[in-house]
Parts: structure tokens; C-alpha cells; sequence
């Protein structure tokens, strides 16, 4: 058989030293591929509160708010929230908030209301900002939009290991199953797509309630989930990503009691650093910044 | 006649997600113990699913999905229970479903083999595989599920049973509950990653089976058991597989990994069998003589 290339096999990681690391779906993971122009390192923000989830699983609004405008000063170095969200946001935008509405699993209306509360604060029309998931790539705001703000759950996902960041931007292609091949290897480039191509000013991972096994059709068993009460917001989605899947993995090591890797590595999360110049995916280059709650952080 | 059929296809494709699929439609209670259908099921091919569960469809039609009933059940007070019934190509297909998840819990007994784990009772007979889930599973709840299923499962006049190739497991060692089924080398991959290559010439023709077991020291060994449709194609992979994946074999097919452990292949007409990870150069010798007798060649 003519192969493109040397197969890579589980013997090419277990040369690396990753014995006892799940491979699976690691395939196009490492080919050598040389980073483009992009940033020497990556900044993400951790900004969690427990009284942001009630007692009910109530999202308490005041509180979401708090901790992202903590979020965005942070990530900004800038003193107050106004001139902070100033920093992704001016009047003269029109923004798409790309949401995620997985019924499971959805981004909390309070933390779409909260956003769009800042960016019409930061001088946007009403008219001018839309929150949409699938419906996205059709809202005229969307196609007509200058920045994108990026908010959606952590979860875990039989196909492409995970949906954080990276993998929001799905609705916005014309043929969802094109990109599942390999496990989704190639969502990156979504990100080139003209409808967001070099619009996305802020990602958000929210980290209120993750999922960190998936079983069943649906993926969704809320044993799985765990309240974390948290948020991970960066402008590099591949960074932002690949903290969150950190904390995905030390949660499944906590609740299984050994190490239990996701049965599929979402290296579509590397695969966006390396083949697409999206982002940083090297933990060592990737400065996280905690604030808030320290208990139960698992980084 | 032809009027009538060529008006079906019309609506099937006018309203793909809501054309009652009768012989599924029939096994499936329309209420129980109060709970009751307010709408018409909703009904996918291999084509659609995916609108369904996402990428997650993927693995059912990996493994030959031919048509899925989504069917909601409300009662006042209680949460909704839905019933997704999965028609596969075979009831091998049905075993491999159900086992992409780990089954570690309890049987059930409701069809061939099932499983109450949290607020979803899974169950496979024939060429069914059925979840039948709620949000939540309180004593009531847990009772329809259970009443739904079990229904079902009585529902389904056949009994073919799981893929025949479990009859070449040895028993000794087996973990219970971790044993899939599979055609393709993405599932395979998915399952125990072995190359981005399709090394074993994996197919729609083919079928395979991968199973673990304890060793007495570290992480499990592994068997892979595949069936060809011809002893031609078997010895083929058998090659392909020494050149990329064993090149340093002797003639015995047999090299240590780098992870210190044993791999070696072997073929018996049909059939191939690969042992991952064993322990010793015994240990991989011995599984193999098990699965494809002394009159198995590596040669």
C-alpha cells in the first residue's frame, strides 16, 4: 500500500515517552509541522466563584457579571470593566455572540444577557449585536458583523473529544459532517472561514458546570458534570482550549481515581495550533492567571 | 401503487424528521404508567442522524445505523423521558453499539444485556440497541423507564446474538464490560489507537473485536481479533501490518515495544489476531495460541 506518509503508529508515542497516555484519535496529531507568525505565548484568565451557582443550579446573574468583568480586566490589565471591554468592543462594531444552545448543556441566558449588556455598554446599538448558535452563519448581523465575542460550555464529546472554543464555530460551515472525519481533526479551519476569519476579539469557555465523561447517545449524564463554578476567557481559543481540557482531565483523574484519559484526545485542539496557526497549545507557553476561588481548582 | 410510493419518498424528503418508520414505530409503547406521547416520534437515517446527536453519529454509522426513533414521553410533575431506538444493519452491529460505552454496572435484564446507570437504562437485542432516559430518575421515573424498556425489548420478536468472534475470547483475564466491536480503523482507533494508516485494510467487510485483559503487573493487555471475508485479505494485513507496525519482528512475528511490553500478530485463515502490551514474549505467544490455535501462522 502507497501511503502520503511514513504511517505514525502507537510506537512513534510510545518513543515520545507518552505510554499510558490514550492515543486514540492521535493519528495527525504530530506530523512535523512548522508554527506560522503567531504570538511566542498565550494569556488565559480563571476567574471562579461558587456563589455564582445557587443551591438549585440557579446561574446568579450579578455574579456572572462580576467575574467577567474580573476576567476582562485581567486579561486587559486595565483598572475598571468599561475600559476593559473597551479593549475588544467600540462603538462603531456590529458583534456577533456566538452562544452554544446544546439543550444538555447551554450557555446560561445569564451569561448572554451579561455580555450583551457590555457590549452595548461599550457603545454598540442593540441592533447591532446578535446572540446566535446554529442559526448563526443566516443572522445578518453575524454576515455583516466586525467582532465576534466566542461563549460557550466545556463539555466532553464522543467524536471530537471535546466542544470548547474551538469547536463553536461548527454552525457557521455549510457541511457539519464534512468536518468529523478522523475525529474531527480539521475544525480549525472553521476559523477561516470569511463569516469569522480575524473577528473574534474574546473567547469565554464557561466553566460553570462541566461535563467530563460522556456515555449514550447524547453524551449527557449529569453524574458527569460538576459544578466549578468558573469561567477560562482569552483571546486564543486554542489556549483557552487547551486549559480547559486540563481541567477536564484532572476532574475524570479525580472522579475515576486513575488516570482516565478521554477515550478520544481532542487533537483537533493541536491540530488548530499546528496546521492552523490558531493559537498556542504548548502548556509552557501558556501563562494562566487565577483569580477568585482557589478550592477544588484542578490546575 | 407507484403514485403512492413516489408521494412517500416526497414526504420522507419534504419532512425527513418526521416520517414514522412503522416497523420501529410498533415495538415501542405509546404510554406507560401515565406517561404519554404528545407528538409524533421523530425519525433519522444514517444520513441525518446527525442532526440528532451531533458528531456522535459517527459511531452509529460506523457500526451500519439504518434508522433511528426519537420518542418523547411527558407526564404531568415528572421530568421527560425519551426512548431512542437505533435499528442496526446486525444484531453484532446492536453489541457494538451498546458497548462503545463502557458497561460496568449491574445487568438489568431487559434484552440480551443492559444497563441502569444514572437516570438511562441501555439495552441491545437483536438488531436493536435502545436508551431510554430522563434528566432525572426518581423512583416513579425509574419505573417507566424501566416499563418502557422492557416493553420494548419484549416488543422485538428476534434474538440473534452478538458477533461470533467473541467465541475465540479466552476467558481467563478478560475485564468484563470492556470489549468492542467494530469495521472501520476509525473505530479502532477511537478504541485503542494503532496508526493514523489503515494498516489492517479495516472495511465495511471486515469486523473486529478488542478486548482487555489484566495482567498482573501494570496496564491491561490487549486482543484484537479481526475476520476477513477472504484468508487472501487476512495475510495481506498480516504484512502490512510486520512492515509498519513490527518491522523489527522475527520470524516469529513478535517485538518488544518501546514500552517494554509485547506485541506480536498472527493469522489462521480468515482470521488475524494481534496481541498488544502483553506482558512477556510468553504471555503473547500464549494469548495467541488461545485465539488462533496451533494451527495459526506469523509466518
Amino acid at each position: 500500500m502507497i501511503y502520503g506518509h511514513k504511517p505514525i503508529t502507537r510506537r512513534d508515542f510510545l518513543k515520545r515517552g507518552a505510554a499510558g497516555v490514550t492515543l486514540a484519535g492521535a493519528a495527525a496529531t504530530f506530523p512535523t509541522i512548522a508554527y506560522g507568525e503567531e504570538p511566542a505565548r498565550a494569556t488565559v484568565v480563571l476567574v471562579r466563584d461558587p456563589a455564582v451557582l445557587g443551591p438549585d443550579g440557579a446561574v446568579n446573574p450579578e455574579v456572572v457579571t462580576r467575574l467577567l468583568d474580573m476576567g476582562v480586566c485581567q486579561l486587559t490589565g486595565k483598572p475598571d470593566p468599561a475600559s476593559a471591554w473597551a479593549q475588544f468592543i467600540t462603538p462603531e462594531d456590529t458583534v456577533g455572540v456566538k452562544s452554544n444552545t446544546w439543550p444538555a448543556l447551554r450557555t446560561p441566558p445569564e451569561v448572554e444577557t451579561a455580555i450583551v449588556s457590555k457590549v452595548t455598554g461599550a457603545g454598540v446599538p442593540a441592533d447591532k449585536v446578535a446572540v446566535e448558535d446554529r442559526g448563526a452563519r443566516a443572522n445578518p448581523v453575524f454576515q455583516n458583523s466586525t467582532a465576534i465575542i466566542n461563549v460557550r460550555p466545556m463539555r466532553s464529546h464522543h467524536w471530537a473529544g471535546v466542544g470548547s472554543c474551538i469547536k463553536n464555530f461548527m454552525p457557521f460551515s455549510e457541511d457539519c459532517p464534512s468536518l468529523h472525519p478522523n475525529f474531527c481533526e480539521n475544525l480549525g479551519e472553521l476559523w477561516e472561514l470569511p463569516i469569522v476569519n480575524g473577528k473574534t476579539r474574546l473567547n469565554i469557555l464557561v466553566m460553570l458546570t462541566p461535563l467530563f465523561h460522556s456515555k449514550g447517545p447524547h453524551n449527557f449524564d449529569a453524574k458527569y458534570a460538576w459544578d466549578y463554578a468558573g469561567f477560562l476567557l482569552g483571546t486564543d481559543p486554542v489556549a483557552v482550549d487547551t486549559i480547559g481540557l486540563s481541567i477536564i482531565q484532572a476532574k475524570r483523574k479525580q472522579f475515576f481515581k486513575e488516570d482516565a484519559p478521554l477515550p478520544i484526545t481532542p487533537h483537533h485542539i493541536r491540530f488548530a495550533a499546528e496546521k492552523f496557526h490558531l493559537g498556542i497549545a504548548d502548556k509552557n507557553r501558556i501563562d494562566v492567571k487565577m483569580l477568585g476561588t482557589a478550592e477544588g481548582r484542578l490546575i | 401503487m407507484i403514485l403512492a410510493f413516489l408521494f412517500a419518498v416526497g414526504q420522507f424528503y419534504a419532512h425527513p424528521g418526521r416520517k414514522v418508520d412503522p416497523e420501529i414505530e410498533k415495538l415501542v409503547p405509546k404510554e406507560v404508567l401515565g406517561w404519554t406521547t404528545p407528538s409524533k416520534d421523530n425519525v433519522y437515517s444514517a444520513a441525518n442522524l446527525h442532526e440528532y446527536i451531533d458528531g456522535a453519529s459517527e459511531i452509529y454509522k460506523a457500526l451500519n445505523v439504518q434508522r433511528v426513533v426519537a420518542r418523547r414521553y411527558i407526564k404531568q410533575g415528572f421530568p421527560q423521558i425519551t426512548a431512542d431506538i437505533f435499528k442496526m444493519k446486525t444484531s453484532a452491529d446492536a453489541f457494538g453499539a451498546y458497548h462503545h460505552d463502557t458497561r460496568d454496572d449491574a445487568d438489568v435484564h431487559v434484552g440480551r444485556e443492559s444497563e441502569f446507570d444514572s437516570a438511562t437504562l441501555a439495552f441491545w437485542k437483536d438488531r436493536y440497541v435502545v436508551y431510554v432516559t430522563a434528566a432525572t430518575a426518581s423512583e416513579p421515573v425509574r419505573a417507566a423507564i424501566m416499563a418502557i424498556g422492557e416493553a420494548t425489548a419484549t416488543a422485538i420478536a428476534g434474538d440473534a446474538g452478538p458477533p461470533s468472534l467473541l467465541n475465540l475470547l479466552p476467558a481467563e483475564g478478560l475485564l468484563p464490560g470492556d470489549t468492542r466491536y467494530f469495521h472501520n480503523h476509525f473505530l479502532l482507533n477511537l478504541y485503542y489507537y494503532v496508526s493514523d494508516k489503515n494498516l489492517l485494510n479495516l472495511d465495511s467487510d471486515s469486523e473486529g473485536i478488542l478486548a482487555r485483559y489484566k495482567t498482573p503487573e501494570g496496564p491491561p493487555m490487549t486482543s484484537l481479533i479481526v475476520r476477513y471475508p477472504a484468508a487472501a485479505a487476512a495475510r495481506a494485513a498480516r504484512s502490512e501490518f510486520l512492515h509498519a507496525y513490527l518491522p523489527d519482528a522475527g520470524p516469529d512475528a513478535l517485538a518488544k515495544t518501546e514500552n517494554g511490553r509485547w506485541t506480536g500478530v498472527r493469522i489462521r485463515d480468515k482470521l488475524l489476531c494481534v496481541v498488544f502490551d502483553a506482558p512477556a514474549k510468553a504471555d503473547a505467544i500464549q494469548m495467541m495460541d488461545k485465539i488462533a490455535g496451533p494451527g495459526g501462522t506469523s509466518k
